[in-house]
C-alpha cells in the first residue's frame, strides 16, 4: 500500500504541520543538511518501531525518548503528531505526549504495522549495517523474509520440550537408580540371567512358602517369600535376628556411595568454578541487558563474548549459552542422584542398627570404643544429606560408619547357620525382588528415551527443513542481489555475490564473492567502503524486492553520500530498472544527485520537491515552492553574497547539461574531461543560438520562436559571465547582484518549462522523435540544428 | 504457517521412521500441537512441562509398536 502523504506536527525538527506528500508516486526529496528531511524518515520508524528511532537509543534521549522526538521549541498548547495517509485513504495518527508515551489512531495501523523497517528504510549510516552483522545478525535480518519464523519457533519449542520431557520422566535419578540395582544384582547373582533369578525365586518359593498358594506373578513371589521369611526371623532367638540385622547392614554398598559422591563433586567442580566466575562477570551487565531489550533493534554487546548483536538476536544468543551449560547440568543432575543413593543407604543403615535386637551389640560396641561412631550415626540426618553433602560429611560417613559396617560384617560372620541362611535368602529376594521392579522401570526409561528422541529428530528435521528452504530462497536473493551488482558497477571485477548458509552452522548466512577471480569469505576483505556501501544497498534492495507483490514503499535516506559520480548515476538506472512499479522515497542533501535524478526519472511517476534550509526550532521544516535548488542561494544571501551567486552558478552548471543533454544539443568536440567540464556559459551560447530557430511554442494553431524565453537565457547569459565569475573567483558581489543573478538563472531554467502543463520542454518525444516537447505540446524543441 | 503446514506431517512422519516405537497418538498430540501453538510462539517452561507430561503418559498408555509386533 502505498503513501498518499506524512504529517508532522512538533516531530522532530517539524514545527506547525509540514506535509511530505508523494500522492502515493514516487519522490525526490532535496535538502541542504539540517533542512529536516530525516525527520519524515524518523517518522516511518518511529511508527514500525512502535516509538522508537534507533539513532536516538542512548542514554540522553529518556526511557520513551521523550527528549529527542518532540521539537524542544514546541509550545504547551500544540502537541506533537505524526499522520500518516495511505493509498486507500486509511489513515494512521499517533499523539505523542510530553512523557513520550503516545496514543495510536486510524484504520491505517494494520497495514503500516505489517511493514518491515529493514525492508522499508535504509538510511545512510545503515548502508554497510548487513555487511559488517555477524552472520546470526544476518540471519536475524533476513528470517522475516524467509518466511520461517513459525519453523524456528517450532523447532526451539521442541529443543525446550525434549528437556522438559527429560525432567519430568526424571529420567537422571532412574537411570542412576538403575545402575545401583544392576551393582547389586551382580554382587548377589553374578552373571546369572534374568530368567536363572526367577528360577532362584522359584525354588526359595517352594522352599518357604509351601503352604501358600501357588502364583506366577514374580514379584508375588517375592513378597510372599519377604512376608514368609520376616515371620521365620521374627520366630528366631535374639542372637539370629542381631546377626540378620548386622548382616543386612553389612551388605550395605555405603563406600562404593561415597566414593562415587565424591566423583561426582570433583567433577562439576571442574566445570562449575570458572563457569560461576565467568556467570559472575555477566550478573554486572544484565541490568543493562534487560534495559536494552526494550528496542529489539538496538545492538547491545555481549557481556559473555564481547560481540555487538541487535537485543532481537540476543535469545538465540542465550539459548546457544544454555546448550553450552548442558553438560554441566548433567554432571550436576549425576551427583544428585549419587548424593540420593547414599541418603538411602545412610537411612537403611540406621534403620539395621537402630533395631531393638541390636541394642545388646551396639551396648557393647560403645563399650569398646565405637561410642563416638553410634553418636555421629544418629546424629546423622539421612535427609538432609540430600540437600547439603559436602566433603566433611563423606569423610564423617568415612570414619565413623564404614567402621560400624566392617563390625557388623565380621560379627555377623560366625551367625547360626539357620538365620544365617534365612539371611542370605532374604538379601536375595530383596535384591530379586528390585531386578524385577527394574525391568518395568528400565521399560519407562526406554519409552522416555525414545520419545525425547523422537522429538529431538523432529527438532532436527525441521531445522533440516529451514535449512533446505533458506538455501533457495537466498539463491534467489543473491541473484537479485548479483543482477543490481551489475547495474551498479558493470564490467568489474567482482563477481558470483552470494548469501549462503555456512557449513554445520544453523541459524547463520554470511555473503563471500569472487575478487578478480579470488574467492572471498567477506566483502569486507577487499572491498572499499564505497564498494561495501554498493554492496549493502543491492542487499537491501534485493530483500525489498521480495516484498514486491505488497507494493510498499521504500525510503532511501542519504545513501549515496560515499558513492562516486558515476555510481551515483547507476543507482538511478537501477532504482528505474527493479523498482518502476514500487513506491520509492528518495532524500539526498546532494544537489547535483537531485538534479540529475530529476532530469533523469520520468516525472509521470516521480515527484521532485526541495527543502528550504532550516532556520530555527519554531519555524520548523519548510517546502521550497520551487523543485530547483535555488532557495539554497537566497539562502546565503544575507550573509554570503559571493556564495550565493556562486551557488546559481554551480546550479546552472550542472542544470543546463541536463537540459542540454536531453535536448541532443551539438556542442564543439571537446576531449577527454574537458568534456564533462563545460560550463553554463558553454550551453548557453549554443542554447541561444539553436533556440532562436528550434525552440517553439503554440500561438494560436501555429508555433512560433519562443523569444520570453531566448531572452531569459540570454539574461542570464550575461549576468553569469559578468557576476557570476566574480562571486566563484573574486568573491566581489554585493547582495544586490547577487539577487539578480540568481532570479535570471532561475528564471532561465523556468523558461525550459510549460506555463499550462508545468512540464518540462524535454518531458517527452513527439513527431517521430525528431521533437521533444511538454506534456500538452504547447511547447517544442526539435533535436539538433535544422 | 498454521495455514499450509504441511512440513509438518512430513517431519513427523520422518522423526516417526526413526524412533517407530513412539506411540501413534503422540504423533497425532505432536502434529496438532506443531499446527497451533508450538509454531506461533515460545512456549513457557509451565507450557512445556504439560505437554512433556501429556505426553509420557501417551507414550506409556500405548504399548510401543516393536513391543506389539513381538
Amino acid at each position: 500500500m502505498r503513501i498518499k502523504s506524512i504529517l508532522l506536527s512538533w516531530f522532530r525538527g517539524a514545527a506547525t504541520p509540514v506535509s511530505l506528500e508523494p500522492n502515493c508516486m514516487s519522490m525526490v526529496v532535496y535538502g541542504v543538511n539540517g533542512s529536516g528531511k530525516s525527520s519524515f524518515v524518523d517518522a516511518i520508524e518511529y511508527v514500525q518501531k512502535n516509538g522508537k528511532i534507533g539513532h536516538l537509543a542512548h542514554e540522553y534521549s529518556g526511557k520513551n525518548q521523550e527528549k529527542g522526538i518532540p521539537n524542544t521549541h514546541r509550545p504547551k498548547c500544540e502537541k506533537t503528531e505524526i499522520r500518516v495517509t495511505l493509498k486507500d485513504g486509511n489513515e494512521l495518527g499517533i499523539e505523542i505526549k510530553s512523557d513520550g508515551s503516545s496514543v495510536r489512531s486510524g484504520a491505517g495501523a494494520c497495514e503500516i504495522d505489517a511493514w518491515e523497517y529493514h525492508r522499508t528504510v535504509l538510511r545512510q549510516d545503515e548502508v554497510a549495517n548487513f555487511i559488517h552483522a555477524t552472520k546470526g545478525g544476518k540471519y536475524s535480518a533476513l528470517l522475516p523474509l524467509l518466511g520461517l519464523h513459525p519453523m524456528e519457533v517450532a523447532a526451539e519449542n521442541l529443543r525446550q520440550l525434549g528437556k522438559s520431557i527429560d525432567q519430568q520422566a526424571k529420567l537422571s535419578d532412574s537411570k542412576t537408580t538403575l545402575r545401583q540395582i544392576e551393582t547389586k544384582k551382580k554382587a548377589t547373582f553374578g552373571t546369572k540371567s534374568d530368567v536363572e533369578i526367577l528360577e532362584i525365586v522359584e525354588k526359595l518359593h517352594s522352599k518357604y512358602c509351601q503352604d501358600k498358594k501357588e502364583t506366577k506373578a514374580e514379584l508375588s513371589r517375592c513378597e510372599q517369600l519377604e512376608q514368609q521369611l520376616n515371620t521365620r526371623i521374627a520366630q528366631l532367638s535374639t542372637d539370629g535376628r542381631r546377626h540378620i540385622a548386622l548382616q543386612g547392614a553389612a551388605h550395605l554398598s555405603l563406600k562404593i556411595q561415597v566414593d562415587a559422591v565424591r566423583a561426582a563433586s570433583v567433577k562439576l567442580a571442574s566445570v562449575v568454578e570458572p563457569l560461576i566466575t565467568e556467570k559472575l562477570e555477566i550478573l554486572e551487565f544484565t541490568n543493562i541487558f534487560v534495559n536494552k531489550l526494550e528496542d529489539k533493534e538496538t545492538e547491545v554487546t555481549c557481556p559473555a563474548c564481547g560481540r555487538a548483536i541487535p537485543a532481537n538476536s540476543f535469545q538465540m544468543h542465550v539459548n546457544a549459552e544454555r546448550k553450552r551449560l548442558e553438560e554441566t547440568i548433567k554432571i550436576f543432575n549425576d551427583r544428585r542422584s549419587a548424593i540420593g543413593a547414599l541418603s538411602d543407604t545412610v537411612k537403611s543403615l540406621k534403620s539395621y542398627l537402630g533395631k531393638a535386637d541390636v541394642q545388646p551389640w551396639r551396648d557393647q560396641l560403645v563399650k569398646e570404643s565405637y561410642s563416638e561412631n553410634f553418636l555421629h550415626l544418629d546424629s546423622l540426618d539421612g535427609e538432609a544429606l540430600r540437600t547439603s553433602c559436602e566433603e566433611e560429611h563423606l569423610k564423617g560417613i568415612e570414619d565413623k560408619l564404614l567402621p560400624l559396617i566392617a563390625k557388623a560384617a565380621a560379627d555377623s560372620k560366625d551367625a547360626p547357620p539357620d538365620a544365617k541362611q534365612l539371611s542370605i535368602d532374604k538379601h536375595t529376594v530383596e535384591v530379586a525382588k528390585e531386578a524385577i521392579n527394574a525391568n518395568d522401570q528400565v521399560a519407562t526409561v526406554i519409552r522416555a528415551e525414545s520419545l525425547i528422541s523422537f522429538i529431538k529428530s523432529l527438532e532436527e528435521g525441521i531445522r533440516k527443513e529451514i535449512r533446505s528452504q533458506s538455501k533457495t530462497i537466498i539463491a534467489e536473493i543473491s541473484a537479485d542481489i548479483r543482477v543490481m551488482w551489475d547495474i551498479l558497477h558493470p564490467g568489474k571485477a567482482i563477481e558470483d555475490i552470494c548469501l549462503y548458509v555456512p557449513k554445520d552452522a544453523d541459524k547463520a548466512i554470511d555473503i563471500r564473492l569472487k575478487f578478480y577471480d579470488v574467492d572471498q569469505d567477506s566483502p569486507r576483505l577487499t572491498l572499499s567502503e564505497g564498494y561495501r556501501n554498493g554492496l549493502g544497498l543491492c542487499i537491501f534492495l534485493a530483500m525489498a524486492k521480495r516484498e514486491g507483490d505488497k507494493d510498499r514503499p521504500l525510503f532511501l535516506d542519504d545513501v549515496v553520500v560515499s558513492f562516486d559520480r558515476l555510481h551515483r548515476g547507476m543507482v538511478v538506472g537501477l532504482i528505474e530498472k527493479e523498482f518502476s512499479k514500487r513506491q520509492v522515497v528518495i532524500l539526498t542533501h546532494d544537489r547535483e544527485w537531485y538534479t540529475e535524478l530529476r532530469q533523469l526519472l520520468d516525472e509521470k511517476t516521480w515527484v521532485f520537491k526541495t527543502l528550504l534550509p532550516y532556520e530555527s526550532p519554531d519555524i520548523g521544516i519548510r517546502w521550497s515552492h520551487k523543485t530547483t535548488t535555488f532557495a539554497d542561494a537566497r539562502g546565503q544571501l544575507k550573509d554570503r553574497p559571493d556564495s550565493a551567486g556562486n551557488d546559481a552558478r554551480k546550479i546552472m552548471d550542472v542544470e543546463l547539461s541536463f537540459i542540454a543533454d536531453r535536448l541532443q544539443l551539438k556542442l564543439p568536440y571537446m576531449r577527454a574531461e574537458k568534456n564533462d567540464k563545460r560550463t553554463a556559459h558553454d550551453f548557453l551560447v549554443c542554447l541561444i543560438a539553436d533556440g532562436k530557430s528550434v525552440y517553439q511554442k503554440k500561438f494560436e494553431k501555429d508555433y512560433v520562436i519562443h523569444s520570453e524565453a531566448i531572452e531569459a537565457l540570454e539574461k542570464a547569459d550575461r549576468l553569469l559571465l559578468a557576476w557570476g565569475n566574480r562571486a566563484s573567483h573574486s568573491f566581489d558581489i554585493v547582495r544586490p547582484e547577487a539577487t539578480k543573478l540568481i532570479d535570471a538563472c532561475e528564471k532561465a531554467l523556468d523558461s525550459f518549462k510549460c506555463l499550462s502543463c508545468d512540464k518540462r520542454v524535454t518531458f517527452t518525444e513527439a513527431a517521430g522523435s525528431k521533437w521533444v516537447q511538454c506534456q500538452c505540446g504547447n511547447m517544442r524543441w526539435q533535436y539538433g540544428k535544422t | 504457517m498454521a495455514s499450509d503446514p504441511s512440513w509438518v506431517s512430513t517431519r513427523i512422519n520422518e522423526a516417526h521412521k526413526a524412533n517407530p516405537s513412539v506411540a501413534e497418538s503422540v504423533l497425532k498430540n505432536v502434529e496438532e500441537l506443531l499446527k497451533a501453538q508450538m509454531s506461533e510462539r515460545q512456549l513457557s517452561s509451565k507450557e512445556l512441562a504439560e505437554i512433556a507430561k501429556t505426553l509420557i503418559a501417551a507414550n506409556i498408555a500405548a504399548p510401543p509398536e516393536a513391543e506389539a509386533d513381538k
